[in-house]
C-alpha cells in the first residue's frame, strides 16, 4: 500500500492518527448504512416483483377482454369509439426519500367516466375491458414508481459499497503504514539521539579523567 | 407540484385500450417506428411513459442513453398484446447483479 508523503514528525503522527480514527469512524457508519440499504433494497425488490407478476397478468387479462370486444364490432368502429377520451389522467409528483436517497412519489388522479362512446354501438365486453384498464392504471403508475426506486436504491448500493471499500482497502491501510513509517522514523531518531548523548558523556568522562 | 401526463407507445392494439382513460397514446405501427416517436415526446411533460416490449427494445437499441434514469419521467416496459417477454424481469435481475454483486433469482 502507497504511504503518505508527509514529514516524519510528532504533529503529523498526531494529525495521521487522528485521521484514522475519523476514516475508521466513516466506514463503520458507511458498512451500517450498506446493511441497511441492502436490507431494504431487496424487501423493494420483492415487492415490486410480485407488484409485476400481478400487473403483468392482469393486463393479459385486459388484453383479451379487449380483444374479445373488438372481435364483435369493426375495429374503426372501436377506434372511432375511444379516440375523444372524456376522462382525465393526471399524476402529483412529490419527491420522498428512502434512506436519504431522494426518489420521486406518485399520486394518480384519475377524473371523468371512461363512457366517452355510444353504448348502443359498442358490446358490453368494451366496458368490461375498460373497466379493466382502468383498475389498472394506478398499478401501472405504482409500478412504474417501484421499479424506478429499485433502480435508485441499486444505484446508491453500488456508490456506498464503492466509498466503503476505498476506505477499508485503501485509506485506512495507507494512514496505519504512514503511521507506523513515522513511529520508526521517530524511534531511529531517538536512538540515534541517545547514542550521541551517550557517546558525547563518554568523551566528557574521558576529558575529566585525563584533567 | 403541478400534475404531469402519462404516456404510451406501442402498438394499436396494446394502446388503444389506454386511450379512453386519459394516457397519451402514440401508436407505432412498427417497433422501429419508436425511436421517431420517443423523440418527437415532449418529456418534460410527463411523469410516466410506458412503452411495449417489442418498441422497447428498438428504442434500446437505437437511441443512446435509453431509458433515461434517474429523473423524469420513468420509463415503465410493458408486455405488448403478443404476450410478455419478460424484459422487466431480466432488467431487474441486471440490476439486482450489478448491486449486490450476485444473482438473487430463487
Amino acid at each position: 500500500m502507497a504511504r503518505i508523503q508527509v514529514n516524519p514528525n510528532r504533529m503529523e503522527l498526531l494529525k495521521l492518527r487522528k485521521r484514522t480514527a475519523i476514516a475508521e469512524r466513516g466506514h463503520k457508519l458507511l458498512k451500517d448504512k450498506l446493511d441497511e440499504l441492502m436490507k431494504q433494497f431487496m424487501a423493494l425488490v420483492q415487492e415490486s416483483r410480485n407488484l409485476r407478476r400481478e400487473v403483468e397478468s392482469r393486463l393479459a387479462d385486459a388484453h383479451l377482454i379487449f380483444a374479445i370486444a373488438r372481435s364483435e364490432v369493426m375495429t374503426e368502429e372501436v377506434e372511432e369509439s375511444l379516440s375523444v377520451p372524456t376522462m382525465d389522467l393526471e399524476v402529483d409528483v412529490d419527491q420522498a426519500s428512502i434512506m436519504g436517497v431522494r426518489v420521486p412519489r406518485f399520486e394518480v388522479r384519475m377524473e371523468g367516466a371512461i363512457d366517452c362512446y355510444s353504448l348502443l354501438s359498442t358490446p358490453f365486453s368494451l366496458d368490461a375491458a375498460l373497466l379493466y384498464y382502468r383498475d389498472l392504471v394506478p398499478e401501472l403508475i405504482k409500478l412504474a414508481e417501484m421499479e424506478n426506486n429499485v433502480g435508485l436504491l441499486a444505484q446508491e448500493i453500488e456508490r456506498t459499497r464503492r466509498r466503503v471499500n476505498a476506505l477499508e482497502h485503501v485509506l485506512i491501510p495507507s494512514l496505519k503504514e504512514t503511521i507506523t513509517y513515522i513511529t520508526m522514523k521517530l524511534d531511529e531518531m531517538e536512538r540515534s539521539y541517545r547514542t550521541q548523548l551517550m557517546k558525547i558523556k563518554s568523551m566528557q568522562e574521558e576529558l575529566a579523567g585525563r584533567g | 407540484m403541478a400534475g404531469k401526463k402519462v404516456a404510451m407507445i406501442g402498438g394499436r392494439t396494446s394502446t388503444l385500450g389506454f386511450r379512453a382513460l386519459g394516457v397519451e397514446t402514440f401508436v407505432a405501427p412498427l417497433p422501429e417506428d419508436g425511436p421517431r416517436i420517443w423523440q418527437g415526446l415532449d418529456l418534460d411533460r410527463y411523469a410516466v411513459v410506458m412503452v411495449t416490449e417489442p418498441v422497447f427494445e428498438v428504442l434500446e437499441r437505437e437511441i443512446p442513453g435509453f431509458p433515461p434514469f434517474g429523473g423524469l419521467p420513468v420509463v415503465l416496459v410493458i408486455p405488448a398484446v403478443t404476450g410478455t417477454r419478460e424484459m422487466a424481469v431480466a432488467r431487474m435481475r441486471e440490476r439486482i447483479v450489478k448491486a449486490v454483486g450476485a444473482d438473487l433469482e430463487r
